[in-house]
């Protein structure tokens, strides 16, 4: 849905995953920043979150935890980007509370809510406001 | 007094797993056992779904290779409608199974085992992982990122998804292969052919240092299953079922891979989720075979692609009992599935529209067999007349290698193990005894989990002497 309600323009490369997979480091090394958009179950339901990854979240800091196996977190993509290519894209998670993680196809009415705003944050990060 | 040592969990591995190691008094290794302490139960939860579900359903067992899963699934159902496909969705689905064979292959030679293979077994552990590899040899992380994004990208062109793509069903595929995706995937093509290259020399190279666990992993005397092709060739979609000895010699040829359960059955272990399955005329344990790549290579008279068969002739040369050519044989794989993509792709009629046979079900049973990366996958289903799952029953190829796997770290223990010493770096070296076999638990388990083990050293009396957790 979030997807589909994004500008298509030439700056924002949109990617839908059911998971972060570790190839995905070859994509980002091509851009300045990279914006992870997810539900979690730790923002409060109804809010967004937004977390701007710096120094000491991002390369620098427990890279020695970095797992790369078939699915990874936003963390170790950039760190595995910076290590690999030398690189540092600006990173942020933007987080909304999840309600319902059961099977179904359809967000929950509180989610969908967000979802205007959650694209507002994304055009204001990316400079298209 | 006797020991036990724990391993657990067992890192660089996909899903949760223990091992157990028991020393008699002199702290010699008495017995070694691998547990997998992870259960899913796609078995049970499949019946009384509709069949045709059973593709999408099974593939949901594993985030890694799930195509496999699709593939088996689907050729089990292929069997309930009583139904040939059209030749090109045979064709379609033997790309999608190769582009699964190198992503899984690279995923386990570049992420999870060439730590070792660049540090050695006793390296630092600090710097004996992905971020030592970033740091010192990122190259080699790099390309091993590079191979497996073909792998995955040539999965989405075709199935519209890299992680459980729905495009494989009952009957054939979803969707024909369009020309634009075609020319994308051959323009992928010569690069990861010479990755994959460039990598396997790299990986020659670094043999002669590991001598002594080429040796370590040659103590077990196993027989060799496999899929073959019409002339012996390798094949990872169709074929006959062909096993062997450890001298080459056929055991068993030419058997109808639904007739595999003339000569397999399952032994349930108490210490394990995972099943045992062995060769029934040699009965349990001594009926112990393996699959996945060592066994396909060693079994196949050639892969029917030049680089490939050129790799071939000298890894041929080897000693095939030592399970660290796993190693070997999975990059041999990888420029054989690359080849033998942009073999098929090759021939027009790949772009043919007609791609899906449709029919009710006409038969209570079936059968589905292909190769997935770890080794032969089967799956069994029985229906009702309504089309309803009343049975399923999977073997996995991690299963088919549970006997092997428990031998191997048990020989592995036994030969760095002596009078109850140990290191870090020999407990490594236990572990990869089973990263050889790269087992994926949560297929063969039907589990959610990351890729934690667990090593236990324990006294004859059973005490917990020394407890290593990663």
């Amino acid at each position: 849905m979030l997807c589909d309600n994004l500008p298509d323009t030439p700056s924002i490369s949109v990617v839908a995953q059911m998971q972060l997979l570790p190839e995905l480091v070859e994509q980002i090394k091509e851009n300045e920043g990279v914006i992870f958009v997810d539900a979690d179950v730790e923002t409060p339901t109804g809010r967004l979150n937004l977390f701007r990854f710096d120094e000491r979240d991002g390369p620098q800091h427990p890279i020695k935890k970095i797992v790369l196996s078939h699915q990874c977190s936003p963390f170790d993509l950039i760190a595995t980007t910076s290590a690999l290519y030398g690189v540092k894209p600006q990173a942020w998670l933007l987080t909304t509370g999840g309600v319902n993680f059961t099977l179904g196809d359809q967000m929950s009415e509180s989610v969908s809510l967000l979802v205007k705003e959650a694209i507002s944050k994304i055009l204001a990060i990316t400079g298209q406001h | 007094m006797s020991k036990t040592i724990v391993i657990d969990p067992v890192t660089r591995i996909e899903g949760h797993a223990k091992i157990t190691i028991h020393l008699d008094d002199s702290g010699e290794v008495q017995n070694a056992f691998f547990h997998v302490t992870q259960l899913r139960g796609f078995e049970k939860f499949a019946e009384g779904r509709p069949f045709a579900e059973m593709p999408s359903l099974m593939s949901r067992i594993c985030g890694i290779c799930p195509v496999s899963h699709l593939i088996a699934s689907a050729k089990a159902c292929d069997m309930l409608m009583a139904v040939q496909i059209p030749p090109v969705a045979a064709q379609l689905r033997r790309i999608i199974n190769l582009a699964q064979i190198a992503q899984s292959h690279a995923l386990s030679f570049f992420y999870l085992s060439s730590p070792d293979f660049v540090f050695g077994m006793d390296g630092d552990p600090k710097q004996r992982n992905i971020v030592g590899l970033a740091q010192n040899m990122p190259e080699l992380i790099r390309d091993g990122i590079h191979l497996r994004k073909t792998g995955q990208t040539i999965i989405e062109l075709l199935g519209d998804k890299r992680i459980h793509p729905g495009w494989v069903v009952a009957g054939g595929v979803n969707n024909p292969l369009s020309k634009t995706h075609r020319e994308e995937i051959q323009a992928m093509l010569p690069d990861a052919i010479a990755i994959a290259e460039k990598n396997l020399q790299w990986f020659i190279e670094q043999m002669p240092r590991f001598a002594e666990e080429i040796a370590a992993f040659a103590k077990v005397e196993s027989m060799y299953m496999s899929l073959q092709g019409k002339n012996g060739e390798l094949e990872t979609y169709d074929g006959s079922l062909c096993l062997t000895d450890s001298s080459g010699n056929a055991v068993v040829s030419g058997l109808a891979s639904q007739d595999y359960g003339s000569i397999i059955d399952e032994e349930i272990t108490p210490n394990s989720y995972l099943k045992s399955p062995y060769y029934k005329p040699h009965g349990f344990p001594k009926g112990m075979y393996r699959v996945g790549p060592l066994a396909r290579l060693h079994n196949a008279q050639s892969c029917g692609t030049p680089r490939a068969d050129k790799a071939m002739t000298q890894f041929k040369q080897l000693n095939p009992r030592s399970s660290f050519y796993y190693h070997y044989a999975r990059l041999i794989e990888i420029l054989y599935a690359f080849e033998k993509i942009e073999q098929i792709l090759e021939d027009e009629s790949i772009l043919d529209d007609h791609v899906r046979a449709h029919a009710s079900p006409n038969a209570y049973e079936g059968f589905g067999v292909a190769e997935a990366p770890r080794g032969t996958l089967m799956h069994h289903y029985k229906i009702d007349k309504n089309g309803l799952i009343t049975y399923a029953d999977l073997i996995i190829a991690t299963g088919h290698n549970n006997l092997a796997m428990n031998s191997e770290i048990t020989e592995t223990a036994r030969f760095f193990i002596k009078g109850g010493k140990f290191t870090e770096g020999i407990l490594n070296r236990v572990e990869a005894a089973i990263r050889a076999y790269d087992p994926c638990l949560s297929c063969s388990t039907h589990a959610f989990g990351q890729m934690p083990l667990h090593i236990e050293l324990r006294s004859s009396a059973g005490a917990l002497l020394d407890d290593v957790q990663r």
